[in-house]
Parts: structure tokens; C-alpha cells; sequence
């Protein structure tokens, strides 16, 4: 199934529309946030602290007198960036190494295979806790460990792919026709798994920024001052009892932003296996 | 059955052995020196001496792989070394830590099982009423929602609001109620709907139309043949969900000071006390492949055509 029927296929369900509708507004607003955001995310003016909304403030101030709509719309630059670069890493080390394992097959494949196995023995955040705690907090940190507890995943299921796609007819009549091995993986296999495992990356898109916000939520990803959405709700925290929008905002980003992602998953799922309905 | 219990814990070992060569090798990644930081914590100036003296005491003077046997050796006696920060063994922290976590996990589970397996029959026999279209909504909320945001939504409802709970720590089982259910909450919505997916598979599958056939009343028919069917999955895919409850209980414990190991963990990460969180991982993997072994196990035992399939090969 091409990557153009997909879309196509999407475009059609009303609630995906508008799914994708929402995900290309908050990114478009993240993108644009040195431009549309009406003040300073960083700027401390404590004689403003904790104002309701009002001029200037649409969505009021936090404890530090900063524009909480500011930093909402640099969060969802910082959030959704992560999330992407994360998932880019992801698949980009995976498709290297599932590539390898599945064509090269031999003691190569049992190798990467069996590491990939032990990794995915370790349920995930324990293991990106464990990777955290070793490197130290921070953002760079943070997107090591969820791209080291994510790319054994895919590597695995891309080396099934590749594995399939190895013995099937175009590729045995190429090596016949004396192609050699990394011309045949670059022309012929992976333009045949890539849009597969892009659509399937996006199912995970979702997750990944739900870890991206608990990580910085327990102070572990990105550290403050920087808006990020699990950041601002930890900053929220104390202010729960006489000021509960200070997390409210934050939460309903990450709510919508990771429910938006989901219905577009499942209506993902349903677009490439026309047998479910 | 004997055989294939001995053959899958004869196969747990490599996959122990390859999560403790991970475990160990992630002390490695530190970008600075354990010793140091042992030293630092130990409010003492880390003269190269000092350092020095450290490294021979916790053996990181030796090449790896004597690192690594010693260190396994030690682990396979549960003596994972002391911590930087409190200067106690390691599993005594851990174990100290422990209960908390299980009977967060445990309340959960129950938690979970009260509500799924009714609303998830409910959604079944009732397929597109109002009631299925509900449990859809909390499955796709359970989905999305960050389950750090839902405990302070739930502090802020029932504590702050309502004064019906308290807000933090550990003690009373009201205490446990919004950490459990806050835990709980995405867990019961996925089994929900798993179990209706289930039981609306078996309602349709030859054998229970054989049993309407047979003019078997509809309540033994949706007890006998669909239910007992259809709760196999949901068993094994919640078995396997216990190690990940354990695991995931690190955000919750941290929103309500629960006192259990994922609080630990993050403390431990805050002071780089490397063989607490060395241990934590080994402990929760252990754990996870374990549990995912022992469903894996019932699942043959519980499904006679599992069963009776592997006896013939």
C-alpha cells in the first residue's frame, strides 16, 4: 500500500481530519511561537505572579509572573519536537541494524537478535530510568534513553520485514542479475518497508511524548526554566490548592496532543488492514 | 509438561545472564567516576589518593571482566554492594521499599479486575448501547491521558475539594485509593475493551452457536463457552501487565510520596547513587521476565488446545 493511499484513505474519516487538523495547529503554533506568542516564555515579572487571564496574559501568569499561553506554545515546539527527533533516531538506527540483520542473516543476525531480545526484557522506563540515572538528567540524556529502549523494537520488526522482502521474486531476479547487496537493500527493500514503518511510528508517537512529559514531570528530561508541558505541570504542582489552571493547562496539551495522535493511530491501523473494520 | 517447564526455565537463564551484562555494563556509561561521586557523597574531598583508594575498595581498578564475575558472583547472593548515599546494602534498601510498590500494584490489580471484567462483559452483551460507547470513551481516555496529570486531578477532586481523602503518603487504605486508582485507571480501560473484543469473538465463533443449538439456556452459554473462553487472552495480556504496573508505579508513587521503590529510583537518580538504580533495573527486569514466564506457563496449562498441541510435537 503506497504512502499516497494511506493519506488518502485518512483524509476521508472526518474525526481523523480533524485529528490531524488539531496535531498541525498545535505544531504549526509551536513552530511559529517566536512569532505569535505574546510575550516572553522566559520572562520573570513577579509583580504579575499568579494573575488571571486578561490583557496581555490571555491565559493568565504563572508563579514567576510568565505568560502561561507563551509557554504553552514554546512547550508544544519543544514536546513535539522531542517526540519526533526521538522517533526519527528511532527508526533511522533501526532500519540500519534491522536492515543489516535481516539481509546478512547468519551469526550477525543471531547477535543483534539475542541484544535486541535482552533489551526487550527490561520493561521500557525501567530501563530509560536506568540509562537516565547512569548519563544524569537532561534533555540530550532523556532522548538516549528512549531511543536505546525503543530501537530494539523496530529493528526487530524491520528484520522480519527485510527478511520477507529477501526471498521474495524482484530481489531474487536483481541478485541474479548480479545487483550487489547494498544496491539491493537501497533500491529495492527499503523503499518497499519504509512507509510501512513510518505510518506504524506514528502508533507510538503518542507514547513517546506521554514518557517525554512524565520524564520531565519527574525532573529527569528537561530541566526548568525551559516551557516544556511536564515541566510546567511539576512547576504547577504546589500551587494545586489556590491555583489548579497552572496545571490544568498543561495536562489538557498533553491530553489532546497524545489522544489526537492515538485516533489517528487506530485510524492508521484500520488503513493499512482494510479486513478490520 | 514437566519437560516444557524445565525446557523455558532452562531458556530464562541466558536472558538472565544477558540482563545482567546490561545492568552491569550501564554503571559504565556514567560520564564521571563512581568513586568520585562516592566520595562527594560521602562528604569527603576527592583527592587522586582518596579516589584512588575508593576504586581499589569497590574493585573498579580491575579489568571488566573480573569486574563483571565478581560483581555477578555477588549478585547471584543477593549482595548488590552499599549505597553511595546512606552507606546501607543496597537490597536492604530496596527491600525496605519494596511493600509499598506490591501493595500499590497489588490494590491496582484488584482495582482493575473489579472494574473491567463487569464493564467488559456489559460492553459485550450490550454492543453499541450507551454503556459500550462509555467504556470506548474511558478506553480511549485511559489511552491518552497522562496518568501524572489524572492523580493531581484526583487530588484536587477527593482531597482538596471533597475532603474525602488523604492527600499524600502511605498509612490508611484510604490512603491507597487514588494512587491505586490513578495506576489503575488506563490498565482497567484497556482490559475493558480487550475483554469485550473477546467475549464478541466468541459469541460469534461455531461453538457457541453449536450450544444455542443444542438449546443449553443463554446463561450457561455465555458463562460456559464464552466467558471461560474469552477471559484466556485477557488472563495472559493482564499477567503480563503486572511487571509493567510495577515498573510504571514510578510516576504515581512520585505524585502522592508513596514511599516505594519507583520513589526510591528517582531519588537515587537525583544523587547518583549508581548501584541503587543498578539494582532497581536488575530487580524489575528479573521480575518482568519472570512473570511473563509464569503466564506464559498458565496460559498452556489453562488452554487444554495449547496444551494438548505441544504434548503430540
Amino acid at each position: 500500500m503506497t504512502f499516497g493511499t494511506i493519506v488518502t484513505r485518512l483524509a476521508g474519516r472526518k474525526l481523523t481530519a480533524a485529528c490531524l487538523l488539531i496535531i498541525l495547529a498545535i505544531t504549526l503554533s509551536g513552530a511559529l511561537a517566536p512569532i505569535l506568542a505574546p510575550n516572553d516564555p522566559n520572562l520573570v515579572d513577579l509583580e504579575k505572579k499568579l494573575a488571571g487571564p486578561g490583557a496581555g496574559y490571555p491565559l493568565g501568569t504563572d508563579h514567576l509572573g510568565r505568560c502561561i499561553l507563551s509557554r504553552l506554545m514554546y512547550g508544544a515546539r519543544i514536546s513535539l519536537g522531542t517526540a519526533f527527533l526521538v522517533m526519527f533516531l528511532t527508526i533511522a538506527i533501526s532500519t540500519v541494524v534491522g536492515t543489516l540483520s535481516g539481509y546478512r542473516g547468519g551469526t550477525l543476525d543471531g547477535l543483534i537478535m539475542r541484544i535486541c531480545d535482552i533489551l526487550l526484557a527490561f520493561p521500557s522506563l525501567v530501563l530509560a530510568l536506568a540509562v537516565i540515572g547512569m548519563l544524569g538528567p537532561g534533555l540530550l540524556n532523556m532522548m538516549i534513553a528512549m531511543v536505546s529502549v525503543q530501537w530494539a523494537w523496530y529493528a526487530r520488526m524491520i528484520r522480519g520485514m527485510v527478511l520477507s522482502l529477501r526471498e521474495s521474486g524482484f530481489v531474487l531476479s536483481a541478485r541474479v542479475s548480479g545487483v550487489s547487496g547494498p544496491v539491493i537493500v537501497a533500491r529495492h527493500i527499503l523503499p518497499n518497508i519504509l512507509s510501512q514503518v513510518i505510518v506504524l511510528s506514528t502508533l507510538d508517537i503518542g507514547w513517546v511524548i506521554l514518557n517525554i512529559s512524565g520524564m520531565s514531570f519527574l525532573g529527569l528530561g528537561i530541566q526548568p526554566p525551559t516551557p516544556e508541558w511536564g515541566a510546567m505541570l511539576n512547576d504547577g504542582r504546589q500551587f494545586l490548592r489556590s491555583n489548579p489552571s497552572l496545571m490544568a493547562y498543561p495536562g489538557l496539551m498533553i491530553l489532546t496532543v497524545v489522544a489526537a495522535f492515538n485516533l489517528i493511530g487506530d485510524a492508521l491501523r484500520d488503513a493499512l488492514d482494510p479486513r478490520e473494520t | 509438561m514437566v519437560r516444557y517447564v524445565f525446557m523455558r526455565l532452562a531458556g530464562l537463564v541466558p536472558v538472565l545472564l544477558g540482563i545482567s551484562l546490561v545492568t552491569f555494563i550501564l554503571v559504565r556509561l556514567v560520564p564521571c567516576d563512581p568513586a568520585e561521586v562516592y566520595l562527594r557523597l560521602s562528604q569527603i574531598p576527592p583527592t587522586p589518593e582518596m579516589v584512588a583508594s575508593v576504586r581499589a575498595d569497590l574493585g573498579l581498578d580491575r579489568p571488566l571482566y573480573a569486574q563483571y564475575l565478581d560483581w555477578l558472583w555477588k549478585a547471584a547472593h543477593l549482595d548488590f554492594g552499599v549505597s553511595f548515599a546512606t552507606k546501607q546494602p543496597v537490597l536492604a534498601e530496596i527491600t525496605r521499599c519494596f511493600p509499598a510498590t506490591l501493595q500499590l500494584t497489588l490494590a491496582s490489580m484488584a482495582l482493575v479486575l473489579l472494574v473491567s471484567l463487569p464493564a467488559g462483559i456489559l460492553a459485550a452483551l450490550y454492543k453499541d448501547s450507551i454503556f459500550d460507547q462509555f467504556s470506548r470513551l474511558l478506553a480511549f481516555l485511559g489511552a491518552s491521558v497522562p496518568n501524572f496529570w489524572l492523580g493531581f486531578l484526583l487530588i484536587y477532586l477527593f482531597s482538596l475539594k471533597l475532603d474525602l481523602l488523604p492527600v499524600l503518603g502511605r498509612g490508611t487504605p484510604a490512603h491507597l485509593a487514588l494512587p491505586a486508582a490513578t495506576l489503575a485507571l488506563s490498565y482497567a480501560a484497556t482490559y475493558t475493551r480487550l475483554l469485550r473484543t473477546s467475549m464478541l469473538d466468541c459469541m460469534s465463533a461455531d461453538f457457541v452457536l453449536y450450544a444455542r443449538a443444542r438449546g443449553l439456556r443463554e446463561r450457561l452459554v455465555l458463562g460456559r463457552h464464552v466467558l471461560k473462553n474469552a477471559l484466556l487472552p485477557v488472563t495472559t495480556a493482564f499477567g503480563m501487565s503486572i511487571g509493567h504496573m510495577l515498573a510504571g508505579s514510578v510516576i504515581v508513587e512520585n505524585v502522592f510520596a508513596w514511599p516505594g521503590v519507583g520513589r526510591l529510583c528517582v531519588y537515587s537518580i537525583f544523587n547518583r547513587d549508581y548501584p541503587v538504580i543498578q539494582c532497581y533495573a536488575l530487580i524489575m527486569a528479573v521480575i518482568f521476565v519472570t512473570c511473563n514466564l509464569v503466564v506464559d506457563m498458565a496460559y498452556r496449562f489453562l488452554d487444554p488446545r495449547i496444551r494438548l498441541g505441544g504434548g503430540r510435537q
